[in-house]
């Protein structure tokens, strides 16, 4: 009485209807491969390419061949024909504001996939815990108080974690082990809205002539002030948030399964958890001290990477990685070349990821009907 | 090998759901949990699997004391097939069986070639290869749980815990599963599975156990413990408990259980039931007999405190 092949067939007629195969042949594409996908490849050969791109464009158009020659004159130590003013836009203003918006990029987009795997839920954006809003906090509290600029960046990283922390002591309190998922929301979304809460009075108490509009010009998002030494800042950040997400990534497809089975098939749920909560965190409240609340990457950059190489955590955090960072590169470029004026960050990747994601929604359904 | 449990109780918050229960299995033998809804299945299946922190007794592998903290250790002993759910991302099947292998595999980067090509190989042995490449969100029920199933096995246990392995299935995929835990016993892999379906203690299992709020948790064969008498104590209705004769099944003989609804096939019997068919059972027991009226009674003692509040 075995369950032989003569059973199998009739075990297949079940709920597979051979229509939703589309999304399937998809998400699968990757399955059973143990090397990158050719998604991921493409993916970094995109970003190569328009990380150099992106050094001509602006207010101050330089051609490639100078782009070129201003970047290999540094490298290999010969005198660049361009012109001063050149070599010092593709120096001290674009290559930070490049290296920052990819850095960021990919931050966000990586710490949107790790809480999306952590919750369970697709929907999930890396501001679900409080870190937006806390480092949102932190730096109009530092502006209120004309702190100089650094300052305004370390009181948002610090107050970004805190919040987190926060919601993660009122979880632990709480739920002592049992539904930890679901109070963690929960109480993420009650730190959040009194982080929320905390901004609207500092703005109400703000200077309206001068604070006031600091203040807002910052939440609203941007990398134009951006210079050398914030990329420092990033790095050390971002690399202490990415390089345990990567190790833990396939990992992280076991924890999509739920505390419970992650645990049976043999995780330490709650260091595992732990570890990326802490990482996610990272790199979200790094992101917003340098570039203010930037909405949307965290949400779209994962779902439509879903969709490309699958849900496998294997592929989809280096795919996020890479993604996230050619799409706010290239908002970011729109954001200082649409018009004589630049338009805030966090406006435009709300405007570009808002009807974007109707459309994948679309997509998914016409693909599962 | 053998797993016992030792004077084992649970519960949530300080209060004991299941205590006194103590069984031991060897491998290749197959324990079918019974008994109703509330009754402590659960609880027992997650404190047996390290979930909830057992509040009196212990596991014990071989005799030496199952440590619940060290997950690795006991992934490699014992392995979960849960109840079949739906994850928010559409996994692959491969995808998902791989997953099994997440003990043995190295902290860096994702599985081995060597465990895709187990996986292929356990979805072989479970003759569901078919499945490999399909989405896990879309196969169907039974198939799903035959991937469960392939996971848990990835893990090499020497135990399986099943939890209701069958619910949501619909009859042939049922069975089918229950197949699969016949020839996975027979391969020498012990099983603890829970059902509300006491035939399927008589189709695919060696020992079984009707819990019970008022009997003490005992284990034994199945046909000692799957009676008329303890059916009808647990669950509250009259069961009847036939052996068949067949000429075109192997052993000639099938064993099940067929329950007497009340008010249809016994005429007038409500409720007030378990008492009357008790009495009129020809083949009850005294026993059997006192037992439905310890519930029956527990019936209207709860109905009268209701009624009071």
């Amino acid at each position: 009485m075995k369950c032989n092949k003569q059973n199998a067939p009739s075990l297949a007629s079940g709920a597979t209807g051979g229509s939703g195969a589309t999304l399937g042949a998809v998400a699968s594409r990757g399955a059973g491969k143990v090397g990158m996908h050719t998604a991921v490849i493409i993916a970094a050969v995109v970003l190569v390419v328009l990380f150099f791109a992106s050094f001509m464009i602006g207010q101050y158009p330089i051609s490639p061949s100078g782009v070129l020659d201003i970047l290999g004159a540094k490298i290999f130590g010969y005198e660049s024909a361009e012109p001063a003013m050149a070599q010092t836009i593709v120096w001290k203003v674009r290559l930070p504001r490049v290296v920052a918006a990819v850095l960021i990029g990919a931050a966000l987009a990586v710490a949107g996939a790790v809480y999306q795997g952590l919750f369970k839920n697709p929907m999930v954006s890396p501001d679900i815990l409080g870190a937006s809003s806390g480092a949102g906090f932190g730096a109009a509290l530092a502006l209120l108080f004309s702190l100089p600029y650094a300052m305004v960046q370390g009181s948002a990283f610090v107050f970004g974690i805190l919040a987190v922390a926060i919601a993660y002591l009122i979880c632990t309190r709480v739920s002592r082990g049992k539904d930890a998922v679901l109070m963690l929301i929960l109480a993420g979304m009650v730190v959040s809205t009194l982080f929320s809460s905390f901004i609207t009075l500092i703005k109400y108490v703000a200077d309206p002539e001068s604070k006031l509009p600091e203040i807002t010009y910052w939440l609203m998002g941007g990398l134009a002030t951006v210079n050398q030494r914030d990329v420092l800042f990033l790095i050390v950040p971002l690399l202490l948030g990415v390089v345990p997400t990567f190790i833990l990534r396939w990992r992280l497809n076991v924890m999509v399964f739920g505390d419970e089975e992650a645990a049976s098939l043999g995780l330490n749920v709650k260091r595992i958890r732990g570890i990326l909560i802490v990482c996610a965190t990272l790199l979200t409240a790094t992101a917003v001290a340098v570039a203010g609340m930037i909405g949307w990457i965290g949400l779209i950059i994962p779902h439509m990477c879903r969709f490309i190489v699958g849900p496998n955590y294997k592929d989809l955090v280096p795919m996020s990685l890479l993604t996230g960072g050619v799409f706010l590169l290239v908002v970011d470029c729109l954001a200082r070349t649409l018009f004589t004026t630049e338009i805030p960050l966090g406006i435009l990747t709300s405007l570009i990821g808002a009807p974007f994601f109707v459309y994948l929604l679309f997509k998914r359904k016409k693909e599962s009907a | 090998m053998i797993l016992e449990a030792r004077d084992v109780a649970a519960g949530y918050n300080g209060r004991n759901i299941v205590s006194d229960v103590s069984f031991s299995l060897e491998s290749g033998e197959v324990l079918c949990l019974l008994g109703p809804n509330g009754v402590g299945k659960t609880t027992l299946f997650k404190a047996l699997l390290g979930f909830i922190p057992f509040t009196h007794g212990g596991l014990f592998m071989d005799g030496e004391r199952v440590n619940h903290s060290d997950r690795r250790r006991l992934a490699s002993c014992i392995g979960y097939v849960p109840q079949v759910h739906e994850p928010p991302f559409p996994f692959s099947v491969l995808d998902v069986v791989v997953m099994g292998s997440v003990v043995r595999e190295s902290l860096f980067g994702g599985p081995s070639r060597k465990a895709y090509r187990e996986a292929e190989a356990t979805l072989e042995r479970l003759g569901v290869s078919y499945l490999r490449d399909k989405v896990y969100t879309e196969v169907s029920g039974g198939e799903r749980q035959m991937v469960l199933i392939a996971r848990a096995l990835m893990q090499k246990p020497a135990f399986l815990m099943m939890d209701e392995p069958t619910s949501s299935l619909d009859y042939g995929n049922q069975m089918r599963v229950l197949s699969q835990v016949k020839s996975l016993s027979e391969e020498g892999v012990g099983v603890i599975m829970t059902s509300h379906f006491p035939d399927h203690a008589y189709l695919a299992c060696s020992k079984a156990v009707v819990m019970s709020r008022t009997e003490p948790f005992h284990v034994g064969p199945v046909d000692e413990i799957v009676t008329e008498s303890i059916l009808a104590a647990a669950y509250g209705i009259k069961v009847k408990v036939a052996d068949l004769e067949f000429d075109d099944v192997s052993g000639g003989k099938l064993t099940t259980c067929i329950p007497v609804l009340p008010g249809v096939h016994a005429p007038g019997m409500g409720w007030e039931g378990p008492r009357r068919c008790a009495c009129q059972g020809n083949q009850e027991k005294e026993d059997g007999a006192s037992s439905a009226t310890v519930v029956y009674e527990a019936v209207q003692a709860a109905k009268r405190a209701v009624a009071n509040e």
